[in-house]
């Protein structure tokens, strides 16, 4: 045990000396090892700060609900899936939607939404416009406000009454209320968007920030009063809409969606054996999505930061052969003084498993920084991938071992007689 | 010789032959010699006498090819590398003519070398040291690095290295070699109050002037002794 410690102890002093006489070199054969360590670690923290804040998201979201749209709710996918880049995808429309609507049994419940985020519309009251961008401005006619877990704060959600008369009311965000309406309730008040007036018939409670994006900068309206006065030309062609439909249960999920798959088929008249011209995509899809997408990522971060170790190593071994032919008349010595194979083998394995943790240490400092740098950046709340931290030492001490192995062995294999000799 | 004293080392028709392709050089021809307790012995020679080889196996560095080398009652030479150091580390203490100090480590940390790989503590380990230096009279050098000693302070902490595990004797290899004289003859006479505190010590050198210090002298010629008296 002794022996154990004195080696510790020794190697340590040895590498820190050794740091200190060849300053540069060794800082140059560490910074691979930082390098690689240091990317690991950061976008560990950034995917982990990521992972966090979508499992809250899905602990709120109803898992018998699936989406119909245009696009992937999710464009994660790396190039493009089966050339969907190059065909035309239509847009989904109100006559879709009612198409759909009436020959659809398995589902309860369904609902029509477009939204824009951000929306660069004018909202104004009075001669006060609001001065940031809007992020979110949607028409509906299901209940937007309960899906995405706004509450009420003063005054009443959207009615049927409103869409089928497409009124001019809107819901709007608690960020409206500060900038527009500091020193009154909004409610009961005007509101302009591109100068359409609309009746404030809802105030929602503060949400705060999402993914970076603020919540409260938002102002919803009946979907029928969207698409009659933004909605374009000829309103029930022009806006994309996405559509919510939900199941009765989980159960009947299943049957729910290929129903919906095969009606929507039917109505835009896809011939069998040709792919969907639309996307449809449950919750559990598309946290899956996500989640392939953060183990692609996951994947591509292995492999440059493993060829990065790979070549940091390969920098270990080459400068513990350097410091192995320096140190020759050393290792003489020690085995005159009574070292045997295995000290010296020790010394030198230990020495380079130091170096390569050293070398983690430093890269896990940096990566945390930078990782909790961007998750702050983008609103996150910093974390530590402790797994991660773990895993890196682990790696670090092994490919020390790895690529100290040769030269120590080498080492360890000296002659005292001849070593001694050597200049 | 006092041939009473107890014997240490025992080496009977050693030979040291190195094969060097198509030449064979014998380095020792059938040597055999004895060495007791309380010796101060000089081997001299020429270069290229053997006087090395020998320093090497009787100081473990090395094994003969032929013959029997005895120490104290091991058996040396049948021993492998790891027998070897372990021998070297606890019964033999080395003095060389370049000091071979590490140069990385100060006085008192030169001076544990040998104790680290005789599993001593740490403690242990600093007591030791620092009554090895005292020894040499360099209690007030404990901290230097070798650079910023002078030589015969460098050749006394490597004194003192060999002290250190109270070996059963202390071999220099021309320990005054890279002295000036004035060094030279201290060290001299440390290794004569040496022997006379009880050590054994065996010296290589090619100063007749060193060599008369000695009690004894073994001169090697061509791989064989030529003289020991």
């Amino acid at each position: 045990m002794n022996r154990i410690i004195n080696y510790l102890v020794d190697a340590i002093g040895g590498v820190l000396f050794y740091f200190g006489q060849t300053k540069l070199r060794t800082a140059l054969t560490l910074m691979g090892i930082t390098v690689g360590v240091s990317s690991i670690i950061a976008i560990m923290t950034v995917l982990e700060t990521f992972e966090q804040s979508t499992e809250s998201l899905v602990a709120d979201m109803k898992t018998n609900i699936f989406y119909i749209t245009k696009d992937n709710p999710v464009q994660v996918q790396f190039g493009n899936d089966a050339g969907w880049g190059k065909r035309k995808i239509p847009r989904i429309t109100w006559d879709e939607y009612e198409q759909l609507k009436r020959n659809l049994t398995l589902v309860t419940n369904m609902a029509a939404t477009t939204t824009e985020e951000p929306s660069d519309r004018t909202i104004s009251v009075g001669k006060e416009e609001l001065k940031s961008r809007l992020a979110s401005f949607w028409g509906s006619d299901g209940d937007v406000l309960s899906v995405s877990k706004y509450d009420i704060l003063d005054g009443r959600n959207i009615q049927d009454v409103d869409i089928e008369n497409a009124s001019r009311v809107a819901i709007v965000g608690y960020y409206i209320k500060e900038q527009l309406f500091p020193y009154s309730n909004p409610v009961g008040q005007n509101i302009e968007i591109d100068n359409i007036p609309f009746e404030i018939i809802a105030l929602t409670e503060p949400k705060g920030e999402l993914l970076g994006q603020n919540m409260d900068s938002m102002i919803g309206i009946p979907i029928s009063t969207y698409l009659k006065y933004y909605g374009g030309k000829g309103w029930r062609g022009r806006p994309d809409l996405q559509l919510i439909l939900e199941a009765e249960s989980m159960d009947t999920l299943e049957d729910a969606t290929d129903e919906a798959i095969g009606v929507f088929r039917a109505i835009r008249k896809i011939p069998p054996g040709e792919p969907n011209n639309f996307y449809i995509a449950t919750n559990d899809q598309l946290m899956d999505t996500f989640g392939s997408f953060t183990s692609s990522i996951k994947i591509f971060v292995g492999l440059v930061a493993g060829i990065s170790l790979i070549v940091a190593g390969i920098g270990i071994a080459n400068i513990m052969l350097v410091s192995l032919t320096e140190r020759i008349k050393e290792i003489g010595i020690r085995k005159a003084l009574g070292a045997r194979r295995v000290d010296i083998f020790l010394q030198f394995l230990i020495e380079a498993i130091l170096i390569s943790i050293l070398g983690g240490i430093v890269g896990i400092i940096l990566g945390l920084s930078f990782g909790n740098v961007v998750a702050t950046f983008l609103e996150q709340n910093p974390v530590i991938p402790y797994e991660w931290v773990f895993y890196s030492l682990q790696i670090c001490a092994s490919m020390g071992i790895i690529f100290g192995l040769y030269p120590a062995i080498k080492a360890s294999k000296l002659n005292p007689i001849d070593s001694m000799r050597y200049d | 010789m006092a041939k009473s004293k107890k014997e240490i080392i025992s080496i009977q028709s050693v030979s040291k032959i190195y094969n060097l392709g198509e030449t064979v050089v014998k380095a020792l021809d059938n040597v055999s010699l004895s060495i007791y307790d309380n010796d101060y012995i000089s081997i001299m020679g020429p270069s290229g006498s053997g006087k090395s080889t020998l320093m090497n196996i009787i100081g473990c560095l090395d094994v003969p090819t032929k013959g029997k080398y005895k120490f104290k009652d091991e058996l040396i030479s049948e021993m492998d590398d790891n027998q070897l150091a372990n021998i070297r580390n606890e019964k033999i203490g080395f003095v060389f003519q370049t000091f071979n100090l590490l140069p990385k480590l100060n006085a008192m940390q030169n001076v544990e070398v040998p104790l680290i790989y005789s599993s001593l503590g740490r403690k242990e380990r600093i007591e030791r040291a620092e009554e090895a230096l005292h020894i040499v009279g360099l209690q007030d050098r404990m901290t230097h690095k070798p650079n910023e000693l002078s030589g015969g302070q460098r050749q006394r902490v490597a004194i003192a290295r060999a002290l250190v595990n109270k070996p059963s004797i202390i071999l220099a290899d021309e320990p005054t070699g890279n002295l000036d004289s004035k060094s030279g003859n201290e060290i001299l006479k440390f290794f004569a109050k040496l022997h006379k505190d009880g050590n054994t010590i065996i010296m290589v050198t090619h100063e007749e002037s060193v060599a008369k210090l000695s009690k004894r002298r073994i001169d090697i010629f061509d791989g064989k002794i030529a003289r020991d008296e």
